[in-house]
């Protein structure tokens, strides 16, 4: 063997070397990828574009953790709405917002908004699945209720024929945000139409409700509504917890003064005043 | 991108990250205080050798006054007057070559924790209550509040025994129309929480210019140096707070009509066993676990070897459970004597066997016809003798928060807490926090007990990376206190 021959043969094992190392680099990493995120073409099973009631029938006929125990939600809106909670197949004269209220985990409500804010006359009826709950502490479930927040915006696209959806989601602490928020006001992402809300709401964290407001009112308001009510689901009232004005208030506890720092009896420095004695006043 | 390497939770994987925080967090008290709780979110913080060196930058400055003394008593009101000194170097000279030098004169001014004390946001609930009346006749849904099962749709709560076949767990249907009938467990979501402390993965690495690396994001360590010259790092415990935050995802499309209203069919699943009821007389038997095959060779190998002067005469073979005659071994004493009065005579001509029973599956030896002698001797020791080496990493770091829950907006004071817990003093103490993204560093809020520099720079997350350099050695049983003040966001 000549020594191109041999020069040859080097650069051939060289470029195998390099080659397989190569291979195994984009092997590796491929895996890595995959092992951390869904392929592409991946189909989820679950959308938020569905009708109501099939995210909470997956949830149910899944026994995921949750369903079927009651969480504590709130229904915000602007100054002045009025919403009507659903009972024995009928709509309850509405209250003013927010309402909070245990809500069934896996179930499908649907409530009565009036007194749109410019837009007086006008009703809406949107629904809310209720697809997973939160874990507060027992006695503080209406202090971190659920918040279904409808917006000006989004009431006003409704009537205007629009269907809304919103996926509210618990945010991942660890992979927060880190912006400075209110409680008042709720982070929204838009995403396009043909993308999957739900999809990116289970990103961002757990996705809990699904809120779609849309235009459909029911065909007879005074006839059988357990159709357009979704077999009316229970719910609770929440206990709230009297906090500590509250029960000042009622009398049922003593306002007590704050008390001033009183003088120390002794010096609180040793090296000024040692062995320690009181202080004369 | 982080948030797209998540598994899912609702679509098609199980989250394994919020399994293993959920498993980790389970394992924690009520009270807040976590122990490596939540999962790290990765990224490593790398400071640059210069940003720490007195020499080359010069951290900023504690505005607070000065506290009397370089250290101060953990349980005492006392303080120490010796002067601040230098730990003399015996360990070698290239392993913490860069760091500053320990008795160097203070540029920032501490204050004592007892001053100034920041007011916290009032945390009172503004939820203004539901004016409907009880959902059903009973009342206990309102009573036990959302603990227990939906007894809105069940009869007056009767879903709460087993005569309705709701045994299959929460959440089922079952056939009397319930919904779900055990009591609620009290659960735990990580997502929930905001954590801070601890030392994630990967660890925290002192480097020999006294940076460190591995500060991930939530993490709080302490790192110093012994007497011997040897670094150590401790982390604090994990300390965690309520906040959820709830976000939104909006998607606006023309109305459909959808005419067809679908509800949570009802799921009929197969019930698993409530128990098994055994009513034998032995049922409380107990079999420990004995070595089998070669493990009993090697005991009476081993059993050999140690017994040398008294000769092994016999060696008792195995006898099979199923050859046995009268009560199998480890008959409760208690059980014959119950069988006895319950006039169980079959058992009365085997009581003797009993008194004498050993355990037949096991194996065992006779050592010259010699019977078992059992120790008994409940002697204490008298004095106990603690040697301390100069290398004896015995700081104690711990966390804690001035709230258990908060919302967004609320303010939140976080103690941390270190103490000497050794005899030998501890020099060249650094504290680093790196504040979750969820929190908020209030400028000017941190206070010290002992003399530290303070600085801040940002972390990975978006927040703070906080470090305080301990500028004088912390004696033995002595330590400090340091708190700030953060925004929930």
């Amino acid at each position: 063997m000549n020594t191109r021959s041999l020069r040859s043969s080097g650069l051939g094992l060289a470029a195998l070397i390099a080659i397989g190392g190569l291979v195994n680099l984009l092997s590796s990493s491929t895996a890595i990828a995959q092992s951390r995120s869904l392929p592409q073409t991946t189909h989820h099973l679950l959308n938020a574009s569905a009708p109501p009631g099939v995210v909470a029938s997956a949830q149910v006929a899944g026994r995921r953790k949750g369903v079927g125990t009651f969480t504590a939600v709130s229904i915000t809106g602007p100054k002045g709405l009025k919403v009507g909670l659903a009972r024995d197949g009928q709509f309850l004269p509405p209250i003013d917002a927010p309402v909070t209220t245990g809500m069934l985990v896996g179930a499908v409500y649907r409530f009565h908004v009036t007194n749109i804010p410019d837009r007086q006359g006008e009703e809406l009826f949107p629904t809310l699945e209720i697809i997973d709950r939160t874990y507060p502490q027992p006695g503080r479930e209406h202090r971190f209720p659920i918040p279904i927040v409808l917006t000006d915006e989004d009431l006003e696209l409704a009537l205007n024929g629009a269907l809304i959806t919103r996926v509210i989601y618990l945010e991942d602490s660890d992979v927060a945000d880190p912006v400075a928020t209110k409680p008042d006001v709720q982070m929204t992402l838009d995403v396009s139409p043909n993308e999957n809300a739900l999809r990116s709401a289970d990103v961002l964290g757990k996705p809990l409700a699904i809120l779609r407001i849309g235009s459909r009112v029911p065909s007879d308001p005074n006839g059988d509504l357990m159709e357009f009510l979704y077999g009316c689901p229970p719910w609770v009232p929440l206990p709230v917890a009297p906090n500590r004005e509250s029960l000042i208030r009622e009398g049922r506890l003593p306002e007590i003064v704050p008390v001033e720092r009183a003088t120390p009896i002794y010096s609180e420095n040793p090296t000024e005043n040692y062995p320690r004695v009181p202080q004369a006043r | 991108m982080k948030q797209n390497i998540r598994a899912k939770t609702l679509l098609c994987l199980p989250n394994k990250a919020a399994l293993r925080k959920l498993l980790a967090v389970g394992s924690m008290g009520l009270v807040g205080l976590l122990s490596q709780g939540c999962s790290s979110t990765g990224g490593i913080v790398s400071f640059s050798p210069k940003l720490f060196n007195p020499g080359a930058t010069a951290p900023q400055t504690n505005s607070k006054s000065v506290a009397a003394n370089s250290t101060q008593p953990i349980n005492s009101a006392s303080h120490n007057n010796s002067a601040s000194r230098s730990i003399p170097r015996t360990g070698p000279s290239n392993q913490v070559a860069a760091k500053p030098a320990l008795n160097k004169s203070s540029t920032v001014a501490a204050q004592n924790n007892s001053s100034n004390s920041a007011q916290l946001a009032s945390t009172t609930s503004s939820v203004v209550p539901v004016s409907y009346n009880t959902p059903t006749d009973s009342q206990q849904a309102q009573l036990v509040g959302l603990r227990r099962q939906a007894a809105a749709s069940c009869n007056n709560g009767s879903c709460t025994t087993d005569s309705c076949g709701c045994g299959s767990g929460c959440g089922v249907p079952s056939d009397c129309g319930c919904t779900a009938c055990d009591p609620q467990r009290w659960d735990i979501d990580p997502q929930e929480y905001i954590c801070d402390g601890g030392d994630q993965d990967p660890a925290t690495i002192v480097k020999k210019d006294w940076s460190a690396v591995g500060i991930d994001t939530t993490d709080t360590v302490m790192y110093y140096e012994t007497l011997g010259g040897k670094v150590c790092v401790q982390p604090s415990n994990r300390t965690c707070v309520y906040a959820p935050r709830f976000g939104a995802v909006r998607q606006v499309t023309g109305a459909a009509l959808a005419a067809n209203a679908l509800a949570p069919g009802r799921v009929h699943g197969p019930q698993a066993a409530q128990g098994v009821l055994d009513r034998s007389a032995t049922g409380n038997m107990e079999l420990a676990a004995k070595p089998v095959g070669q493990k009993q060779v090697m005991l009476l190998d081993r059993l050999n070897d140690q017994q040398r002067l008294i000769p092994i005469d016999t060696i008792v073979p195995p006898t099979p459970i199923g050859t046995i005659v009268g009560p199998k071994a480890n008959v409760s004493r208690t059980v014959v004597e119950e069988s006895l009065n319950r006039g169980w005579l079959q058992l009365l001509e085997r009581r003797i066997e009993v008194g004498t029973l050993i355990n037949p599956e096991s194996l065992s030896v006779l050592l010259g016809e010699q019977e078992a002698v059992f120790v008994t001797d409940t002697k204490h020791a008298a004095e106990v003798y603690l040697y301390e080496t100069p290398d004896k990493c015995a700081m104690r770091l711990t966390k804690t928060a001035s709230h258990q829950m908060a919302s967004p907006g609320d303010r939140i004071r976080f103690t941390v807490r270190f103490e000497n817990m050794g005899s030998q003093k501890l020099g060249n103490a650094v504290i680093m926090d790196s504040l979750s993204p969820r929190l908020s560093y209030i400028e000017g809020s941190q206070q010290c007990s002992v003399e530290a520099a303070f600085t801040i720079q940002p972390n990975d997350a978006g927040s703070s990376l906080l470090r305080w350099d301990i500028q004088s050695p912390i004696e033995g049983q002595k330590g400090g206190v340091i708190s700030f003040d953060c925004e929930v966001r």
